[in-house]
């Protein structure tokens, strides 16, 4: 019976002007997609191969001795692009795609009487670039079409073309009394309109998606693996789950209307406010309540620390050794002072890193009582793109930035030879590092991480489901007929 | 007669739910639009301000910066150190934010940054540097603030279409159509009083919000407005109401033709989506196919390489014993030359984006959203027109800067205001020292006072006449539009079938 319903709507509906449109606008639209993607992941990875094997290079430069590598540290750390940053890339030209693992700053030198120059620098510590240089290269009032634009914007939209007149629209021509009129309870008639809509709206965005990847995948240079696929598959699921939500709430809104064109009115009102405002507007409004330091009490901040640290220790205004310190004990201090100061500075840096991330996070978690943000957040996780591969690249480099420096502290304890106190000169292992030892960055894009990172909205969107398609059904249960 | 069926449509649609539901949606997003656009104004105007104030702290406090060089074996050269001395370290520059921006956004971004001009090793040209500033969470680019220009362009596009898609299809279905016309109503009067009525009863609530709106703003004491400024927002008001009405006769057009209230509602929907979303989206799609621009990373790689070119070159003719890690051999004299053309590269690249931006303007024209968001940015000051101007006011700021420094320097060659580096010089006794840090706070205020006297890097903005120049095409293709849109709706009225 539900089946029958469901027929019955999918006729409907495929004989339909609405329905004629959605399969146009889904296929320009995801054909806009690919053509717009078309060779860019080659030029990315290969444009990555070429910063990192740069970055090696310099690093392998700096082999010949322990203490040059503990000077200049690994260079720097650069974030893999994702294969699949045609469904989701909104975030992705914005965000700082490397993380600084280098040597800036200041140097000291001195030549005590008889005795050869002495310099002192600082060493390299973590330092997080503000953003994307292409951050600038941005246009107005333009949506990236990728598929998190086709789905979050689109796909509610052409839901509420085809449910808003549903029930409403049934009950104005007389149809709906007809139809309950025979021996069919009312779920079976919620299920059926359900299903012709889902169905009648999945089918061309499935048959869409699969003509965009095939054009990305035979001519677009996107390679798909078992991985990939995976990913994908669950990006679509959470579209239909997506659009679901959507046919339920046109289905709720319809059978609550007394007019189709009320409903309409209504739905259409959602969707402005709640897909299409809400995650914008709700976001810059956290930041305009909770701003982070402003660059003045930054710096005068970071200014004290430092100033605190210097006090500590009795090095002066970069003199040599005095005769209240001897040049052994100076050595000694400098080694200890450097290590401290890049230690310092890198916290510093990571404070304000932090800082920023968890004002990002109140926002997205603010945004998400919009529907359009989980889904955007969750494809993005999904896609290994955006803000969450952002994250989990910073995890990345956070994890290995100790590494690397265990393996500086241990290869200098193991030379006989040192007189193990790094970060000086005179201090560290003389002996070159054997290149292929040390400790390589890798950026890597793990479906685990990144499925534990959408699961949460994943089961958030099944909720707003399960809310909307209950409310949908109670109150069709007490529909007016007339 | 008219304007009876004008006063009967304006009184349907006052006691229906539709006029609460434009009225609250115009005035909350009309002033959350505004509050959320001052905040992020005052925010912007205070980093200018820490800017400017930086201006004079970088240029007073650290006169001479000194560079350090090492020779290949990553020896310090000692002979190196007392060589260079910049003379500006740091100039930013910004130009203030346009208070109109916060009603339409536009490429206002682009424009108000941060721009750092400073002379390059050696000391001699001064280079523009937009890449690094840190002013704000820039992550927050993700979630842009809907401005007026976006709640006119979508929101009141859309409810215009609600509000038009059943005034003759579904008068049609229920029958009333026949009736009024059977009255001594011409047709063309039935299609002006639909208009008025509708058309008030849409706009009304909308200019409530923006009196209201304006209201936020103009109490708001960053915003000092003159005239010129009003007077730009009310041609902007007058391009939006002539935006909204087309969008009305292009609902009355689709009525009329439709049989069923639901197929017009399909219709004009999807006509929507295709003239203010696809189109222009498609229009920078195409441009950025057609004009390929590299990435900024890229651009530097380009820079780094021409720049290690040119000193290779110098280096076959006469080595120099001074190398920078990560740099390799530098030879002071050829600095001028690397960075003349590391600006004509970024020269280049800036024009390209320009005429990638010129190409995506004139395919989104061919939706009056494009065109309506061309003339309103262009009102508003922050349209490419602008971005080109301020541009070229960026370049002629460099090139003064350029002949400051040199003139600076030729000032400090005389012999006894040579700069030298005390810090690297412990040994030296201290009362050379002292004489060193006198010099230098001395040539710090003569650094000083050639920048506030001189260089004040203050920006013009287009002014009205210019603006109207810029976006005149833009608005004939409104009126034009316009045109079109009341002459289709006035002839499906015209043989439109009165009957279901």
């Amino acid at each position: 019976m539900v089946l029958h319903i469901a027929k019955r709507e999918l006729y409907d509906h495929l004989n339909s002007l609405r329905f004629a449109f959605t399969v146009v606008l889904f296929l320009a639209l995801m054909i806009a997609n690919a053509i717009g993607h078309f060779g860019e992941y080659n030029i990315r990875l290969t444009e990555y191969r070429k910063k990192v094997a740069t970055s090696l290079d310099t690093m392998k430069g700096h082999t010949d001795s322990l203490f040059s590598l503990m000077l200049n540290g690994p260079g720097q750390l650069y974030k893999k692009p994702s294969a699949l940053t045609f469904c989701a890339d909104g975030g992705e030209r914005f965000l700082p795609e490397y993380v600084e693992a280098r040597n800036y700053g200041w140097m000291r030198s001195w030549q005590a009487p008889g005795e050869k120059p002495v310099t002192i620098q600082n060493i390299w510590h973590l330092t997080y670039p503000q953003s994307n240089p292409n951050l600038w290269d941005i246009t107005p009032d333009y949506t990236n079409i990728s598929w998190v634009a086709i789905i979050s914007l689109v796909l509610p939209f052409i839901a509420i073309l085809f449910t808003f007149d549903a029930i409403a629209g049934e009950r104005e021509q007389g149809t709906l009394r007809l139809t309950l009129s025979n021996s069919v309870p009312r779920d079976l008639v919620l299920v059926g309109k359900f299903l012709g809509a889902f169905l009648s709206i999945g089918i061309p965005f499935v048959i869409a998606v699969l003509i965009n990847l095939f054009l990305l995948y035979t001519a677009g240079g996107v390679p798909l693996g078992a991985n990939e696929w995976g990913r994908l598959g669950l990006i679509l699921l959470v579209a239909l789950i997506y659009l679901s939500i959507f046919i339920a709430l046109g289905l709720l809104v319809s059978s609550r209307a007394k007019r189709s064109s009320v409903s309409l009115t209504i739905l259409l009102l959602i969707w402005v406010v709640w897909v299409v405002l809400t995650p914008s507007t709700l976001g810059s409004l956290v930041s305009g309540l909770q701003p982070t330091k402003t660059i003045e009490e930054l710096d005068s901040y970071r200014w004290q620390q430092r100033k605190n640290l210097n006090a500590q220790y009795p090095l002066g205004k970069g003199d040599g050794p005095t005769r209240a310190i001897p040049a052994t004990e100076m050595t000694l201090l400098w080694a200890e002072y450097v290590k401290k100061e890049a230690q310092l500075k890198e916290q510093l840096h990571q404070e304000h890193l932090t800082d920023q991330i968890s004002q990002i996070n109140r926002a997205r978690t603010i945004t998400r009582i919009s529907p359009a943000s989980i889904v955007q957040y969750t494809i993005e996780s999904l896609a290994g793109t955006g803000f969450s591969h952002h994250l989990s690249f910073l995890e990345a480099v956070h994890r290995y930035a100790p590494e690397f420096r265990q393996f500086l502290l241990d290869t200098d304890g193991a030379d006989p030879k040192s007189p193990h106190a790094p970060y000086v000169p005179e201090g560290a292992s003389e002996s070159p590092v054997r290149f292929s030892e040390i400790p390589k960055f890798e950026d890597s894009n793990r479906v685990s991480t990144d499925l534990n990172a959408a699961l949460m909205d994943i089961l958030l969107l099944v909720l707003f489901f399960v809310v909307s398609f209950a409310l949908a059904y109670l109150s069709f249960l007490r529909v007016d007929v007339l | 007669m008219v304007w009876l069926i004008a006063k009967k449509e304006i009184y349907d649609n006052w006691q229906s739910h539709k006029i609460i539901l434009t009225f609250a949606l115009c005035i909350i997003l009309l002033m959350m639009s505004v509050w959320l656009g001052l905040i992020d104004y005052s925010e912007r105007l205070l980093g200018y301000n820490l800017t400017r104030n930086a201006n004079t702290f970088a240029s007073v406090g650290k006169p001479a910066l000194t560079y350090v060089f090492f020779d290949e074996a990553g020896k310090l050269n000692p002979n190196s150190t007392t060589r260079a001395a910049s003379i500006v370290n740091l100039i930013g520059i910004y130009r203030r934010p346009v208070g109109l921006s916060i009603l339409a956004r536009g490429l206002e971004d682009r424009m108000n940054r941060p721009v750092r001009l400073f002379d390059v090793l050696g000391g001699y040209t001064a280079t523009i540097d937009t890449s690094n500033s840190q002013e704000k969470n820039k992550l927050f680019v993700l979630f842009s603030p809907p401005d007026f220009l976006f709640v006119v362009k979508v929101v009141l596009s859309l409810l215009t279409i609600l509000f038009t898609f059943s005034a003759i299809a579904g008068e049609r279905e229920q029958g009333t159509l026949q009736l009024m016309l059977s009255n001594s109503v011409s047709r063309g009067q039935m299609l002006l009083g639909k208009f008025l009525g509708g058309y008030l009863s849409i706009v009304i609530p909308f200019l409530v919000a923006v009196l209201i709106a304006l209201f936020l703003l103009a109490r708001d004491p960053l915003i000092t407005f003159g005239g010129e400024n009003w007077l730009r927002i009310l041609l902007l008001l007058i391009t939006s109401l002539a935006y909204i009405a087309l969008f009305f006769f292009i609902g009355l057009y689709i009525s009329a033709l439709t049989q069923r209230a639901a197929t017009a509602a399909v219709l004009l929907l999807a006509i929507w989506v295709i003239l203010t979303l696809v189109v222009p989206n498609v229009g920078w799609l195409v441009a950025k196919q057609v004009v390929r621009v590299p990435s900024q990373q890229q651009i530097d790689t380009e820079k780094f390489k021409t720049a290690r070119e040119i000193e290779d070159d110098a280096e076959r003719s006469k080595p120099s014993g001074m190398f920078v890690p990560g740099y390799g051999k530098f030879h002071p004299e050829v600095q001028p030359q690397i960075e003349e053309a590391r600006q004509e590269i970024e020269e280049r690249y800036a024009k390209l984006r320009q005429k990638r931006l010129r190409l995506s303007q004139i395919v989104t024209r061919f939706s009056p959203t494009g065109a309506y968001v061309h003339a309103a940015t262009g009102l508003a000051q922050t349209s490419i027109e602008d971005e080109e101007f301020y541009h070229s006011q960026l370049v002629q700021h460099k090139t003064q800067l350029d002949a400051t420094i040199k003139e600076t320097f030729a000032l400090l060659q005389k012999p006894e205001k040579q700069p030298l580096i005390y810090q690297n010089l412990p040994q030296e006794p201290r009362a050379l020292r002292d004489r060193l840090v006198k010099i230098n706070s001395y040539e710090g205020g003569t650094v000083r006072n050639i920048i506030q006297n001189e260089l004040s890097f203050t920006f013009d903005l287009l002014s009205l006449p210019r603006t109207l120049n810029a976006i005149w095409l833009d608005l004939s293709l409104l009126v034009l539009w316009l045109g079109f849109s009341f002459v289709f709706a006035m002839l499906a009225i015209m043989k439109c079938r009165v009957r279901q």
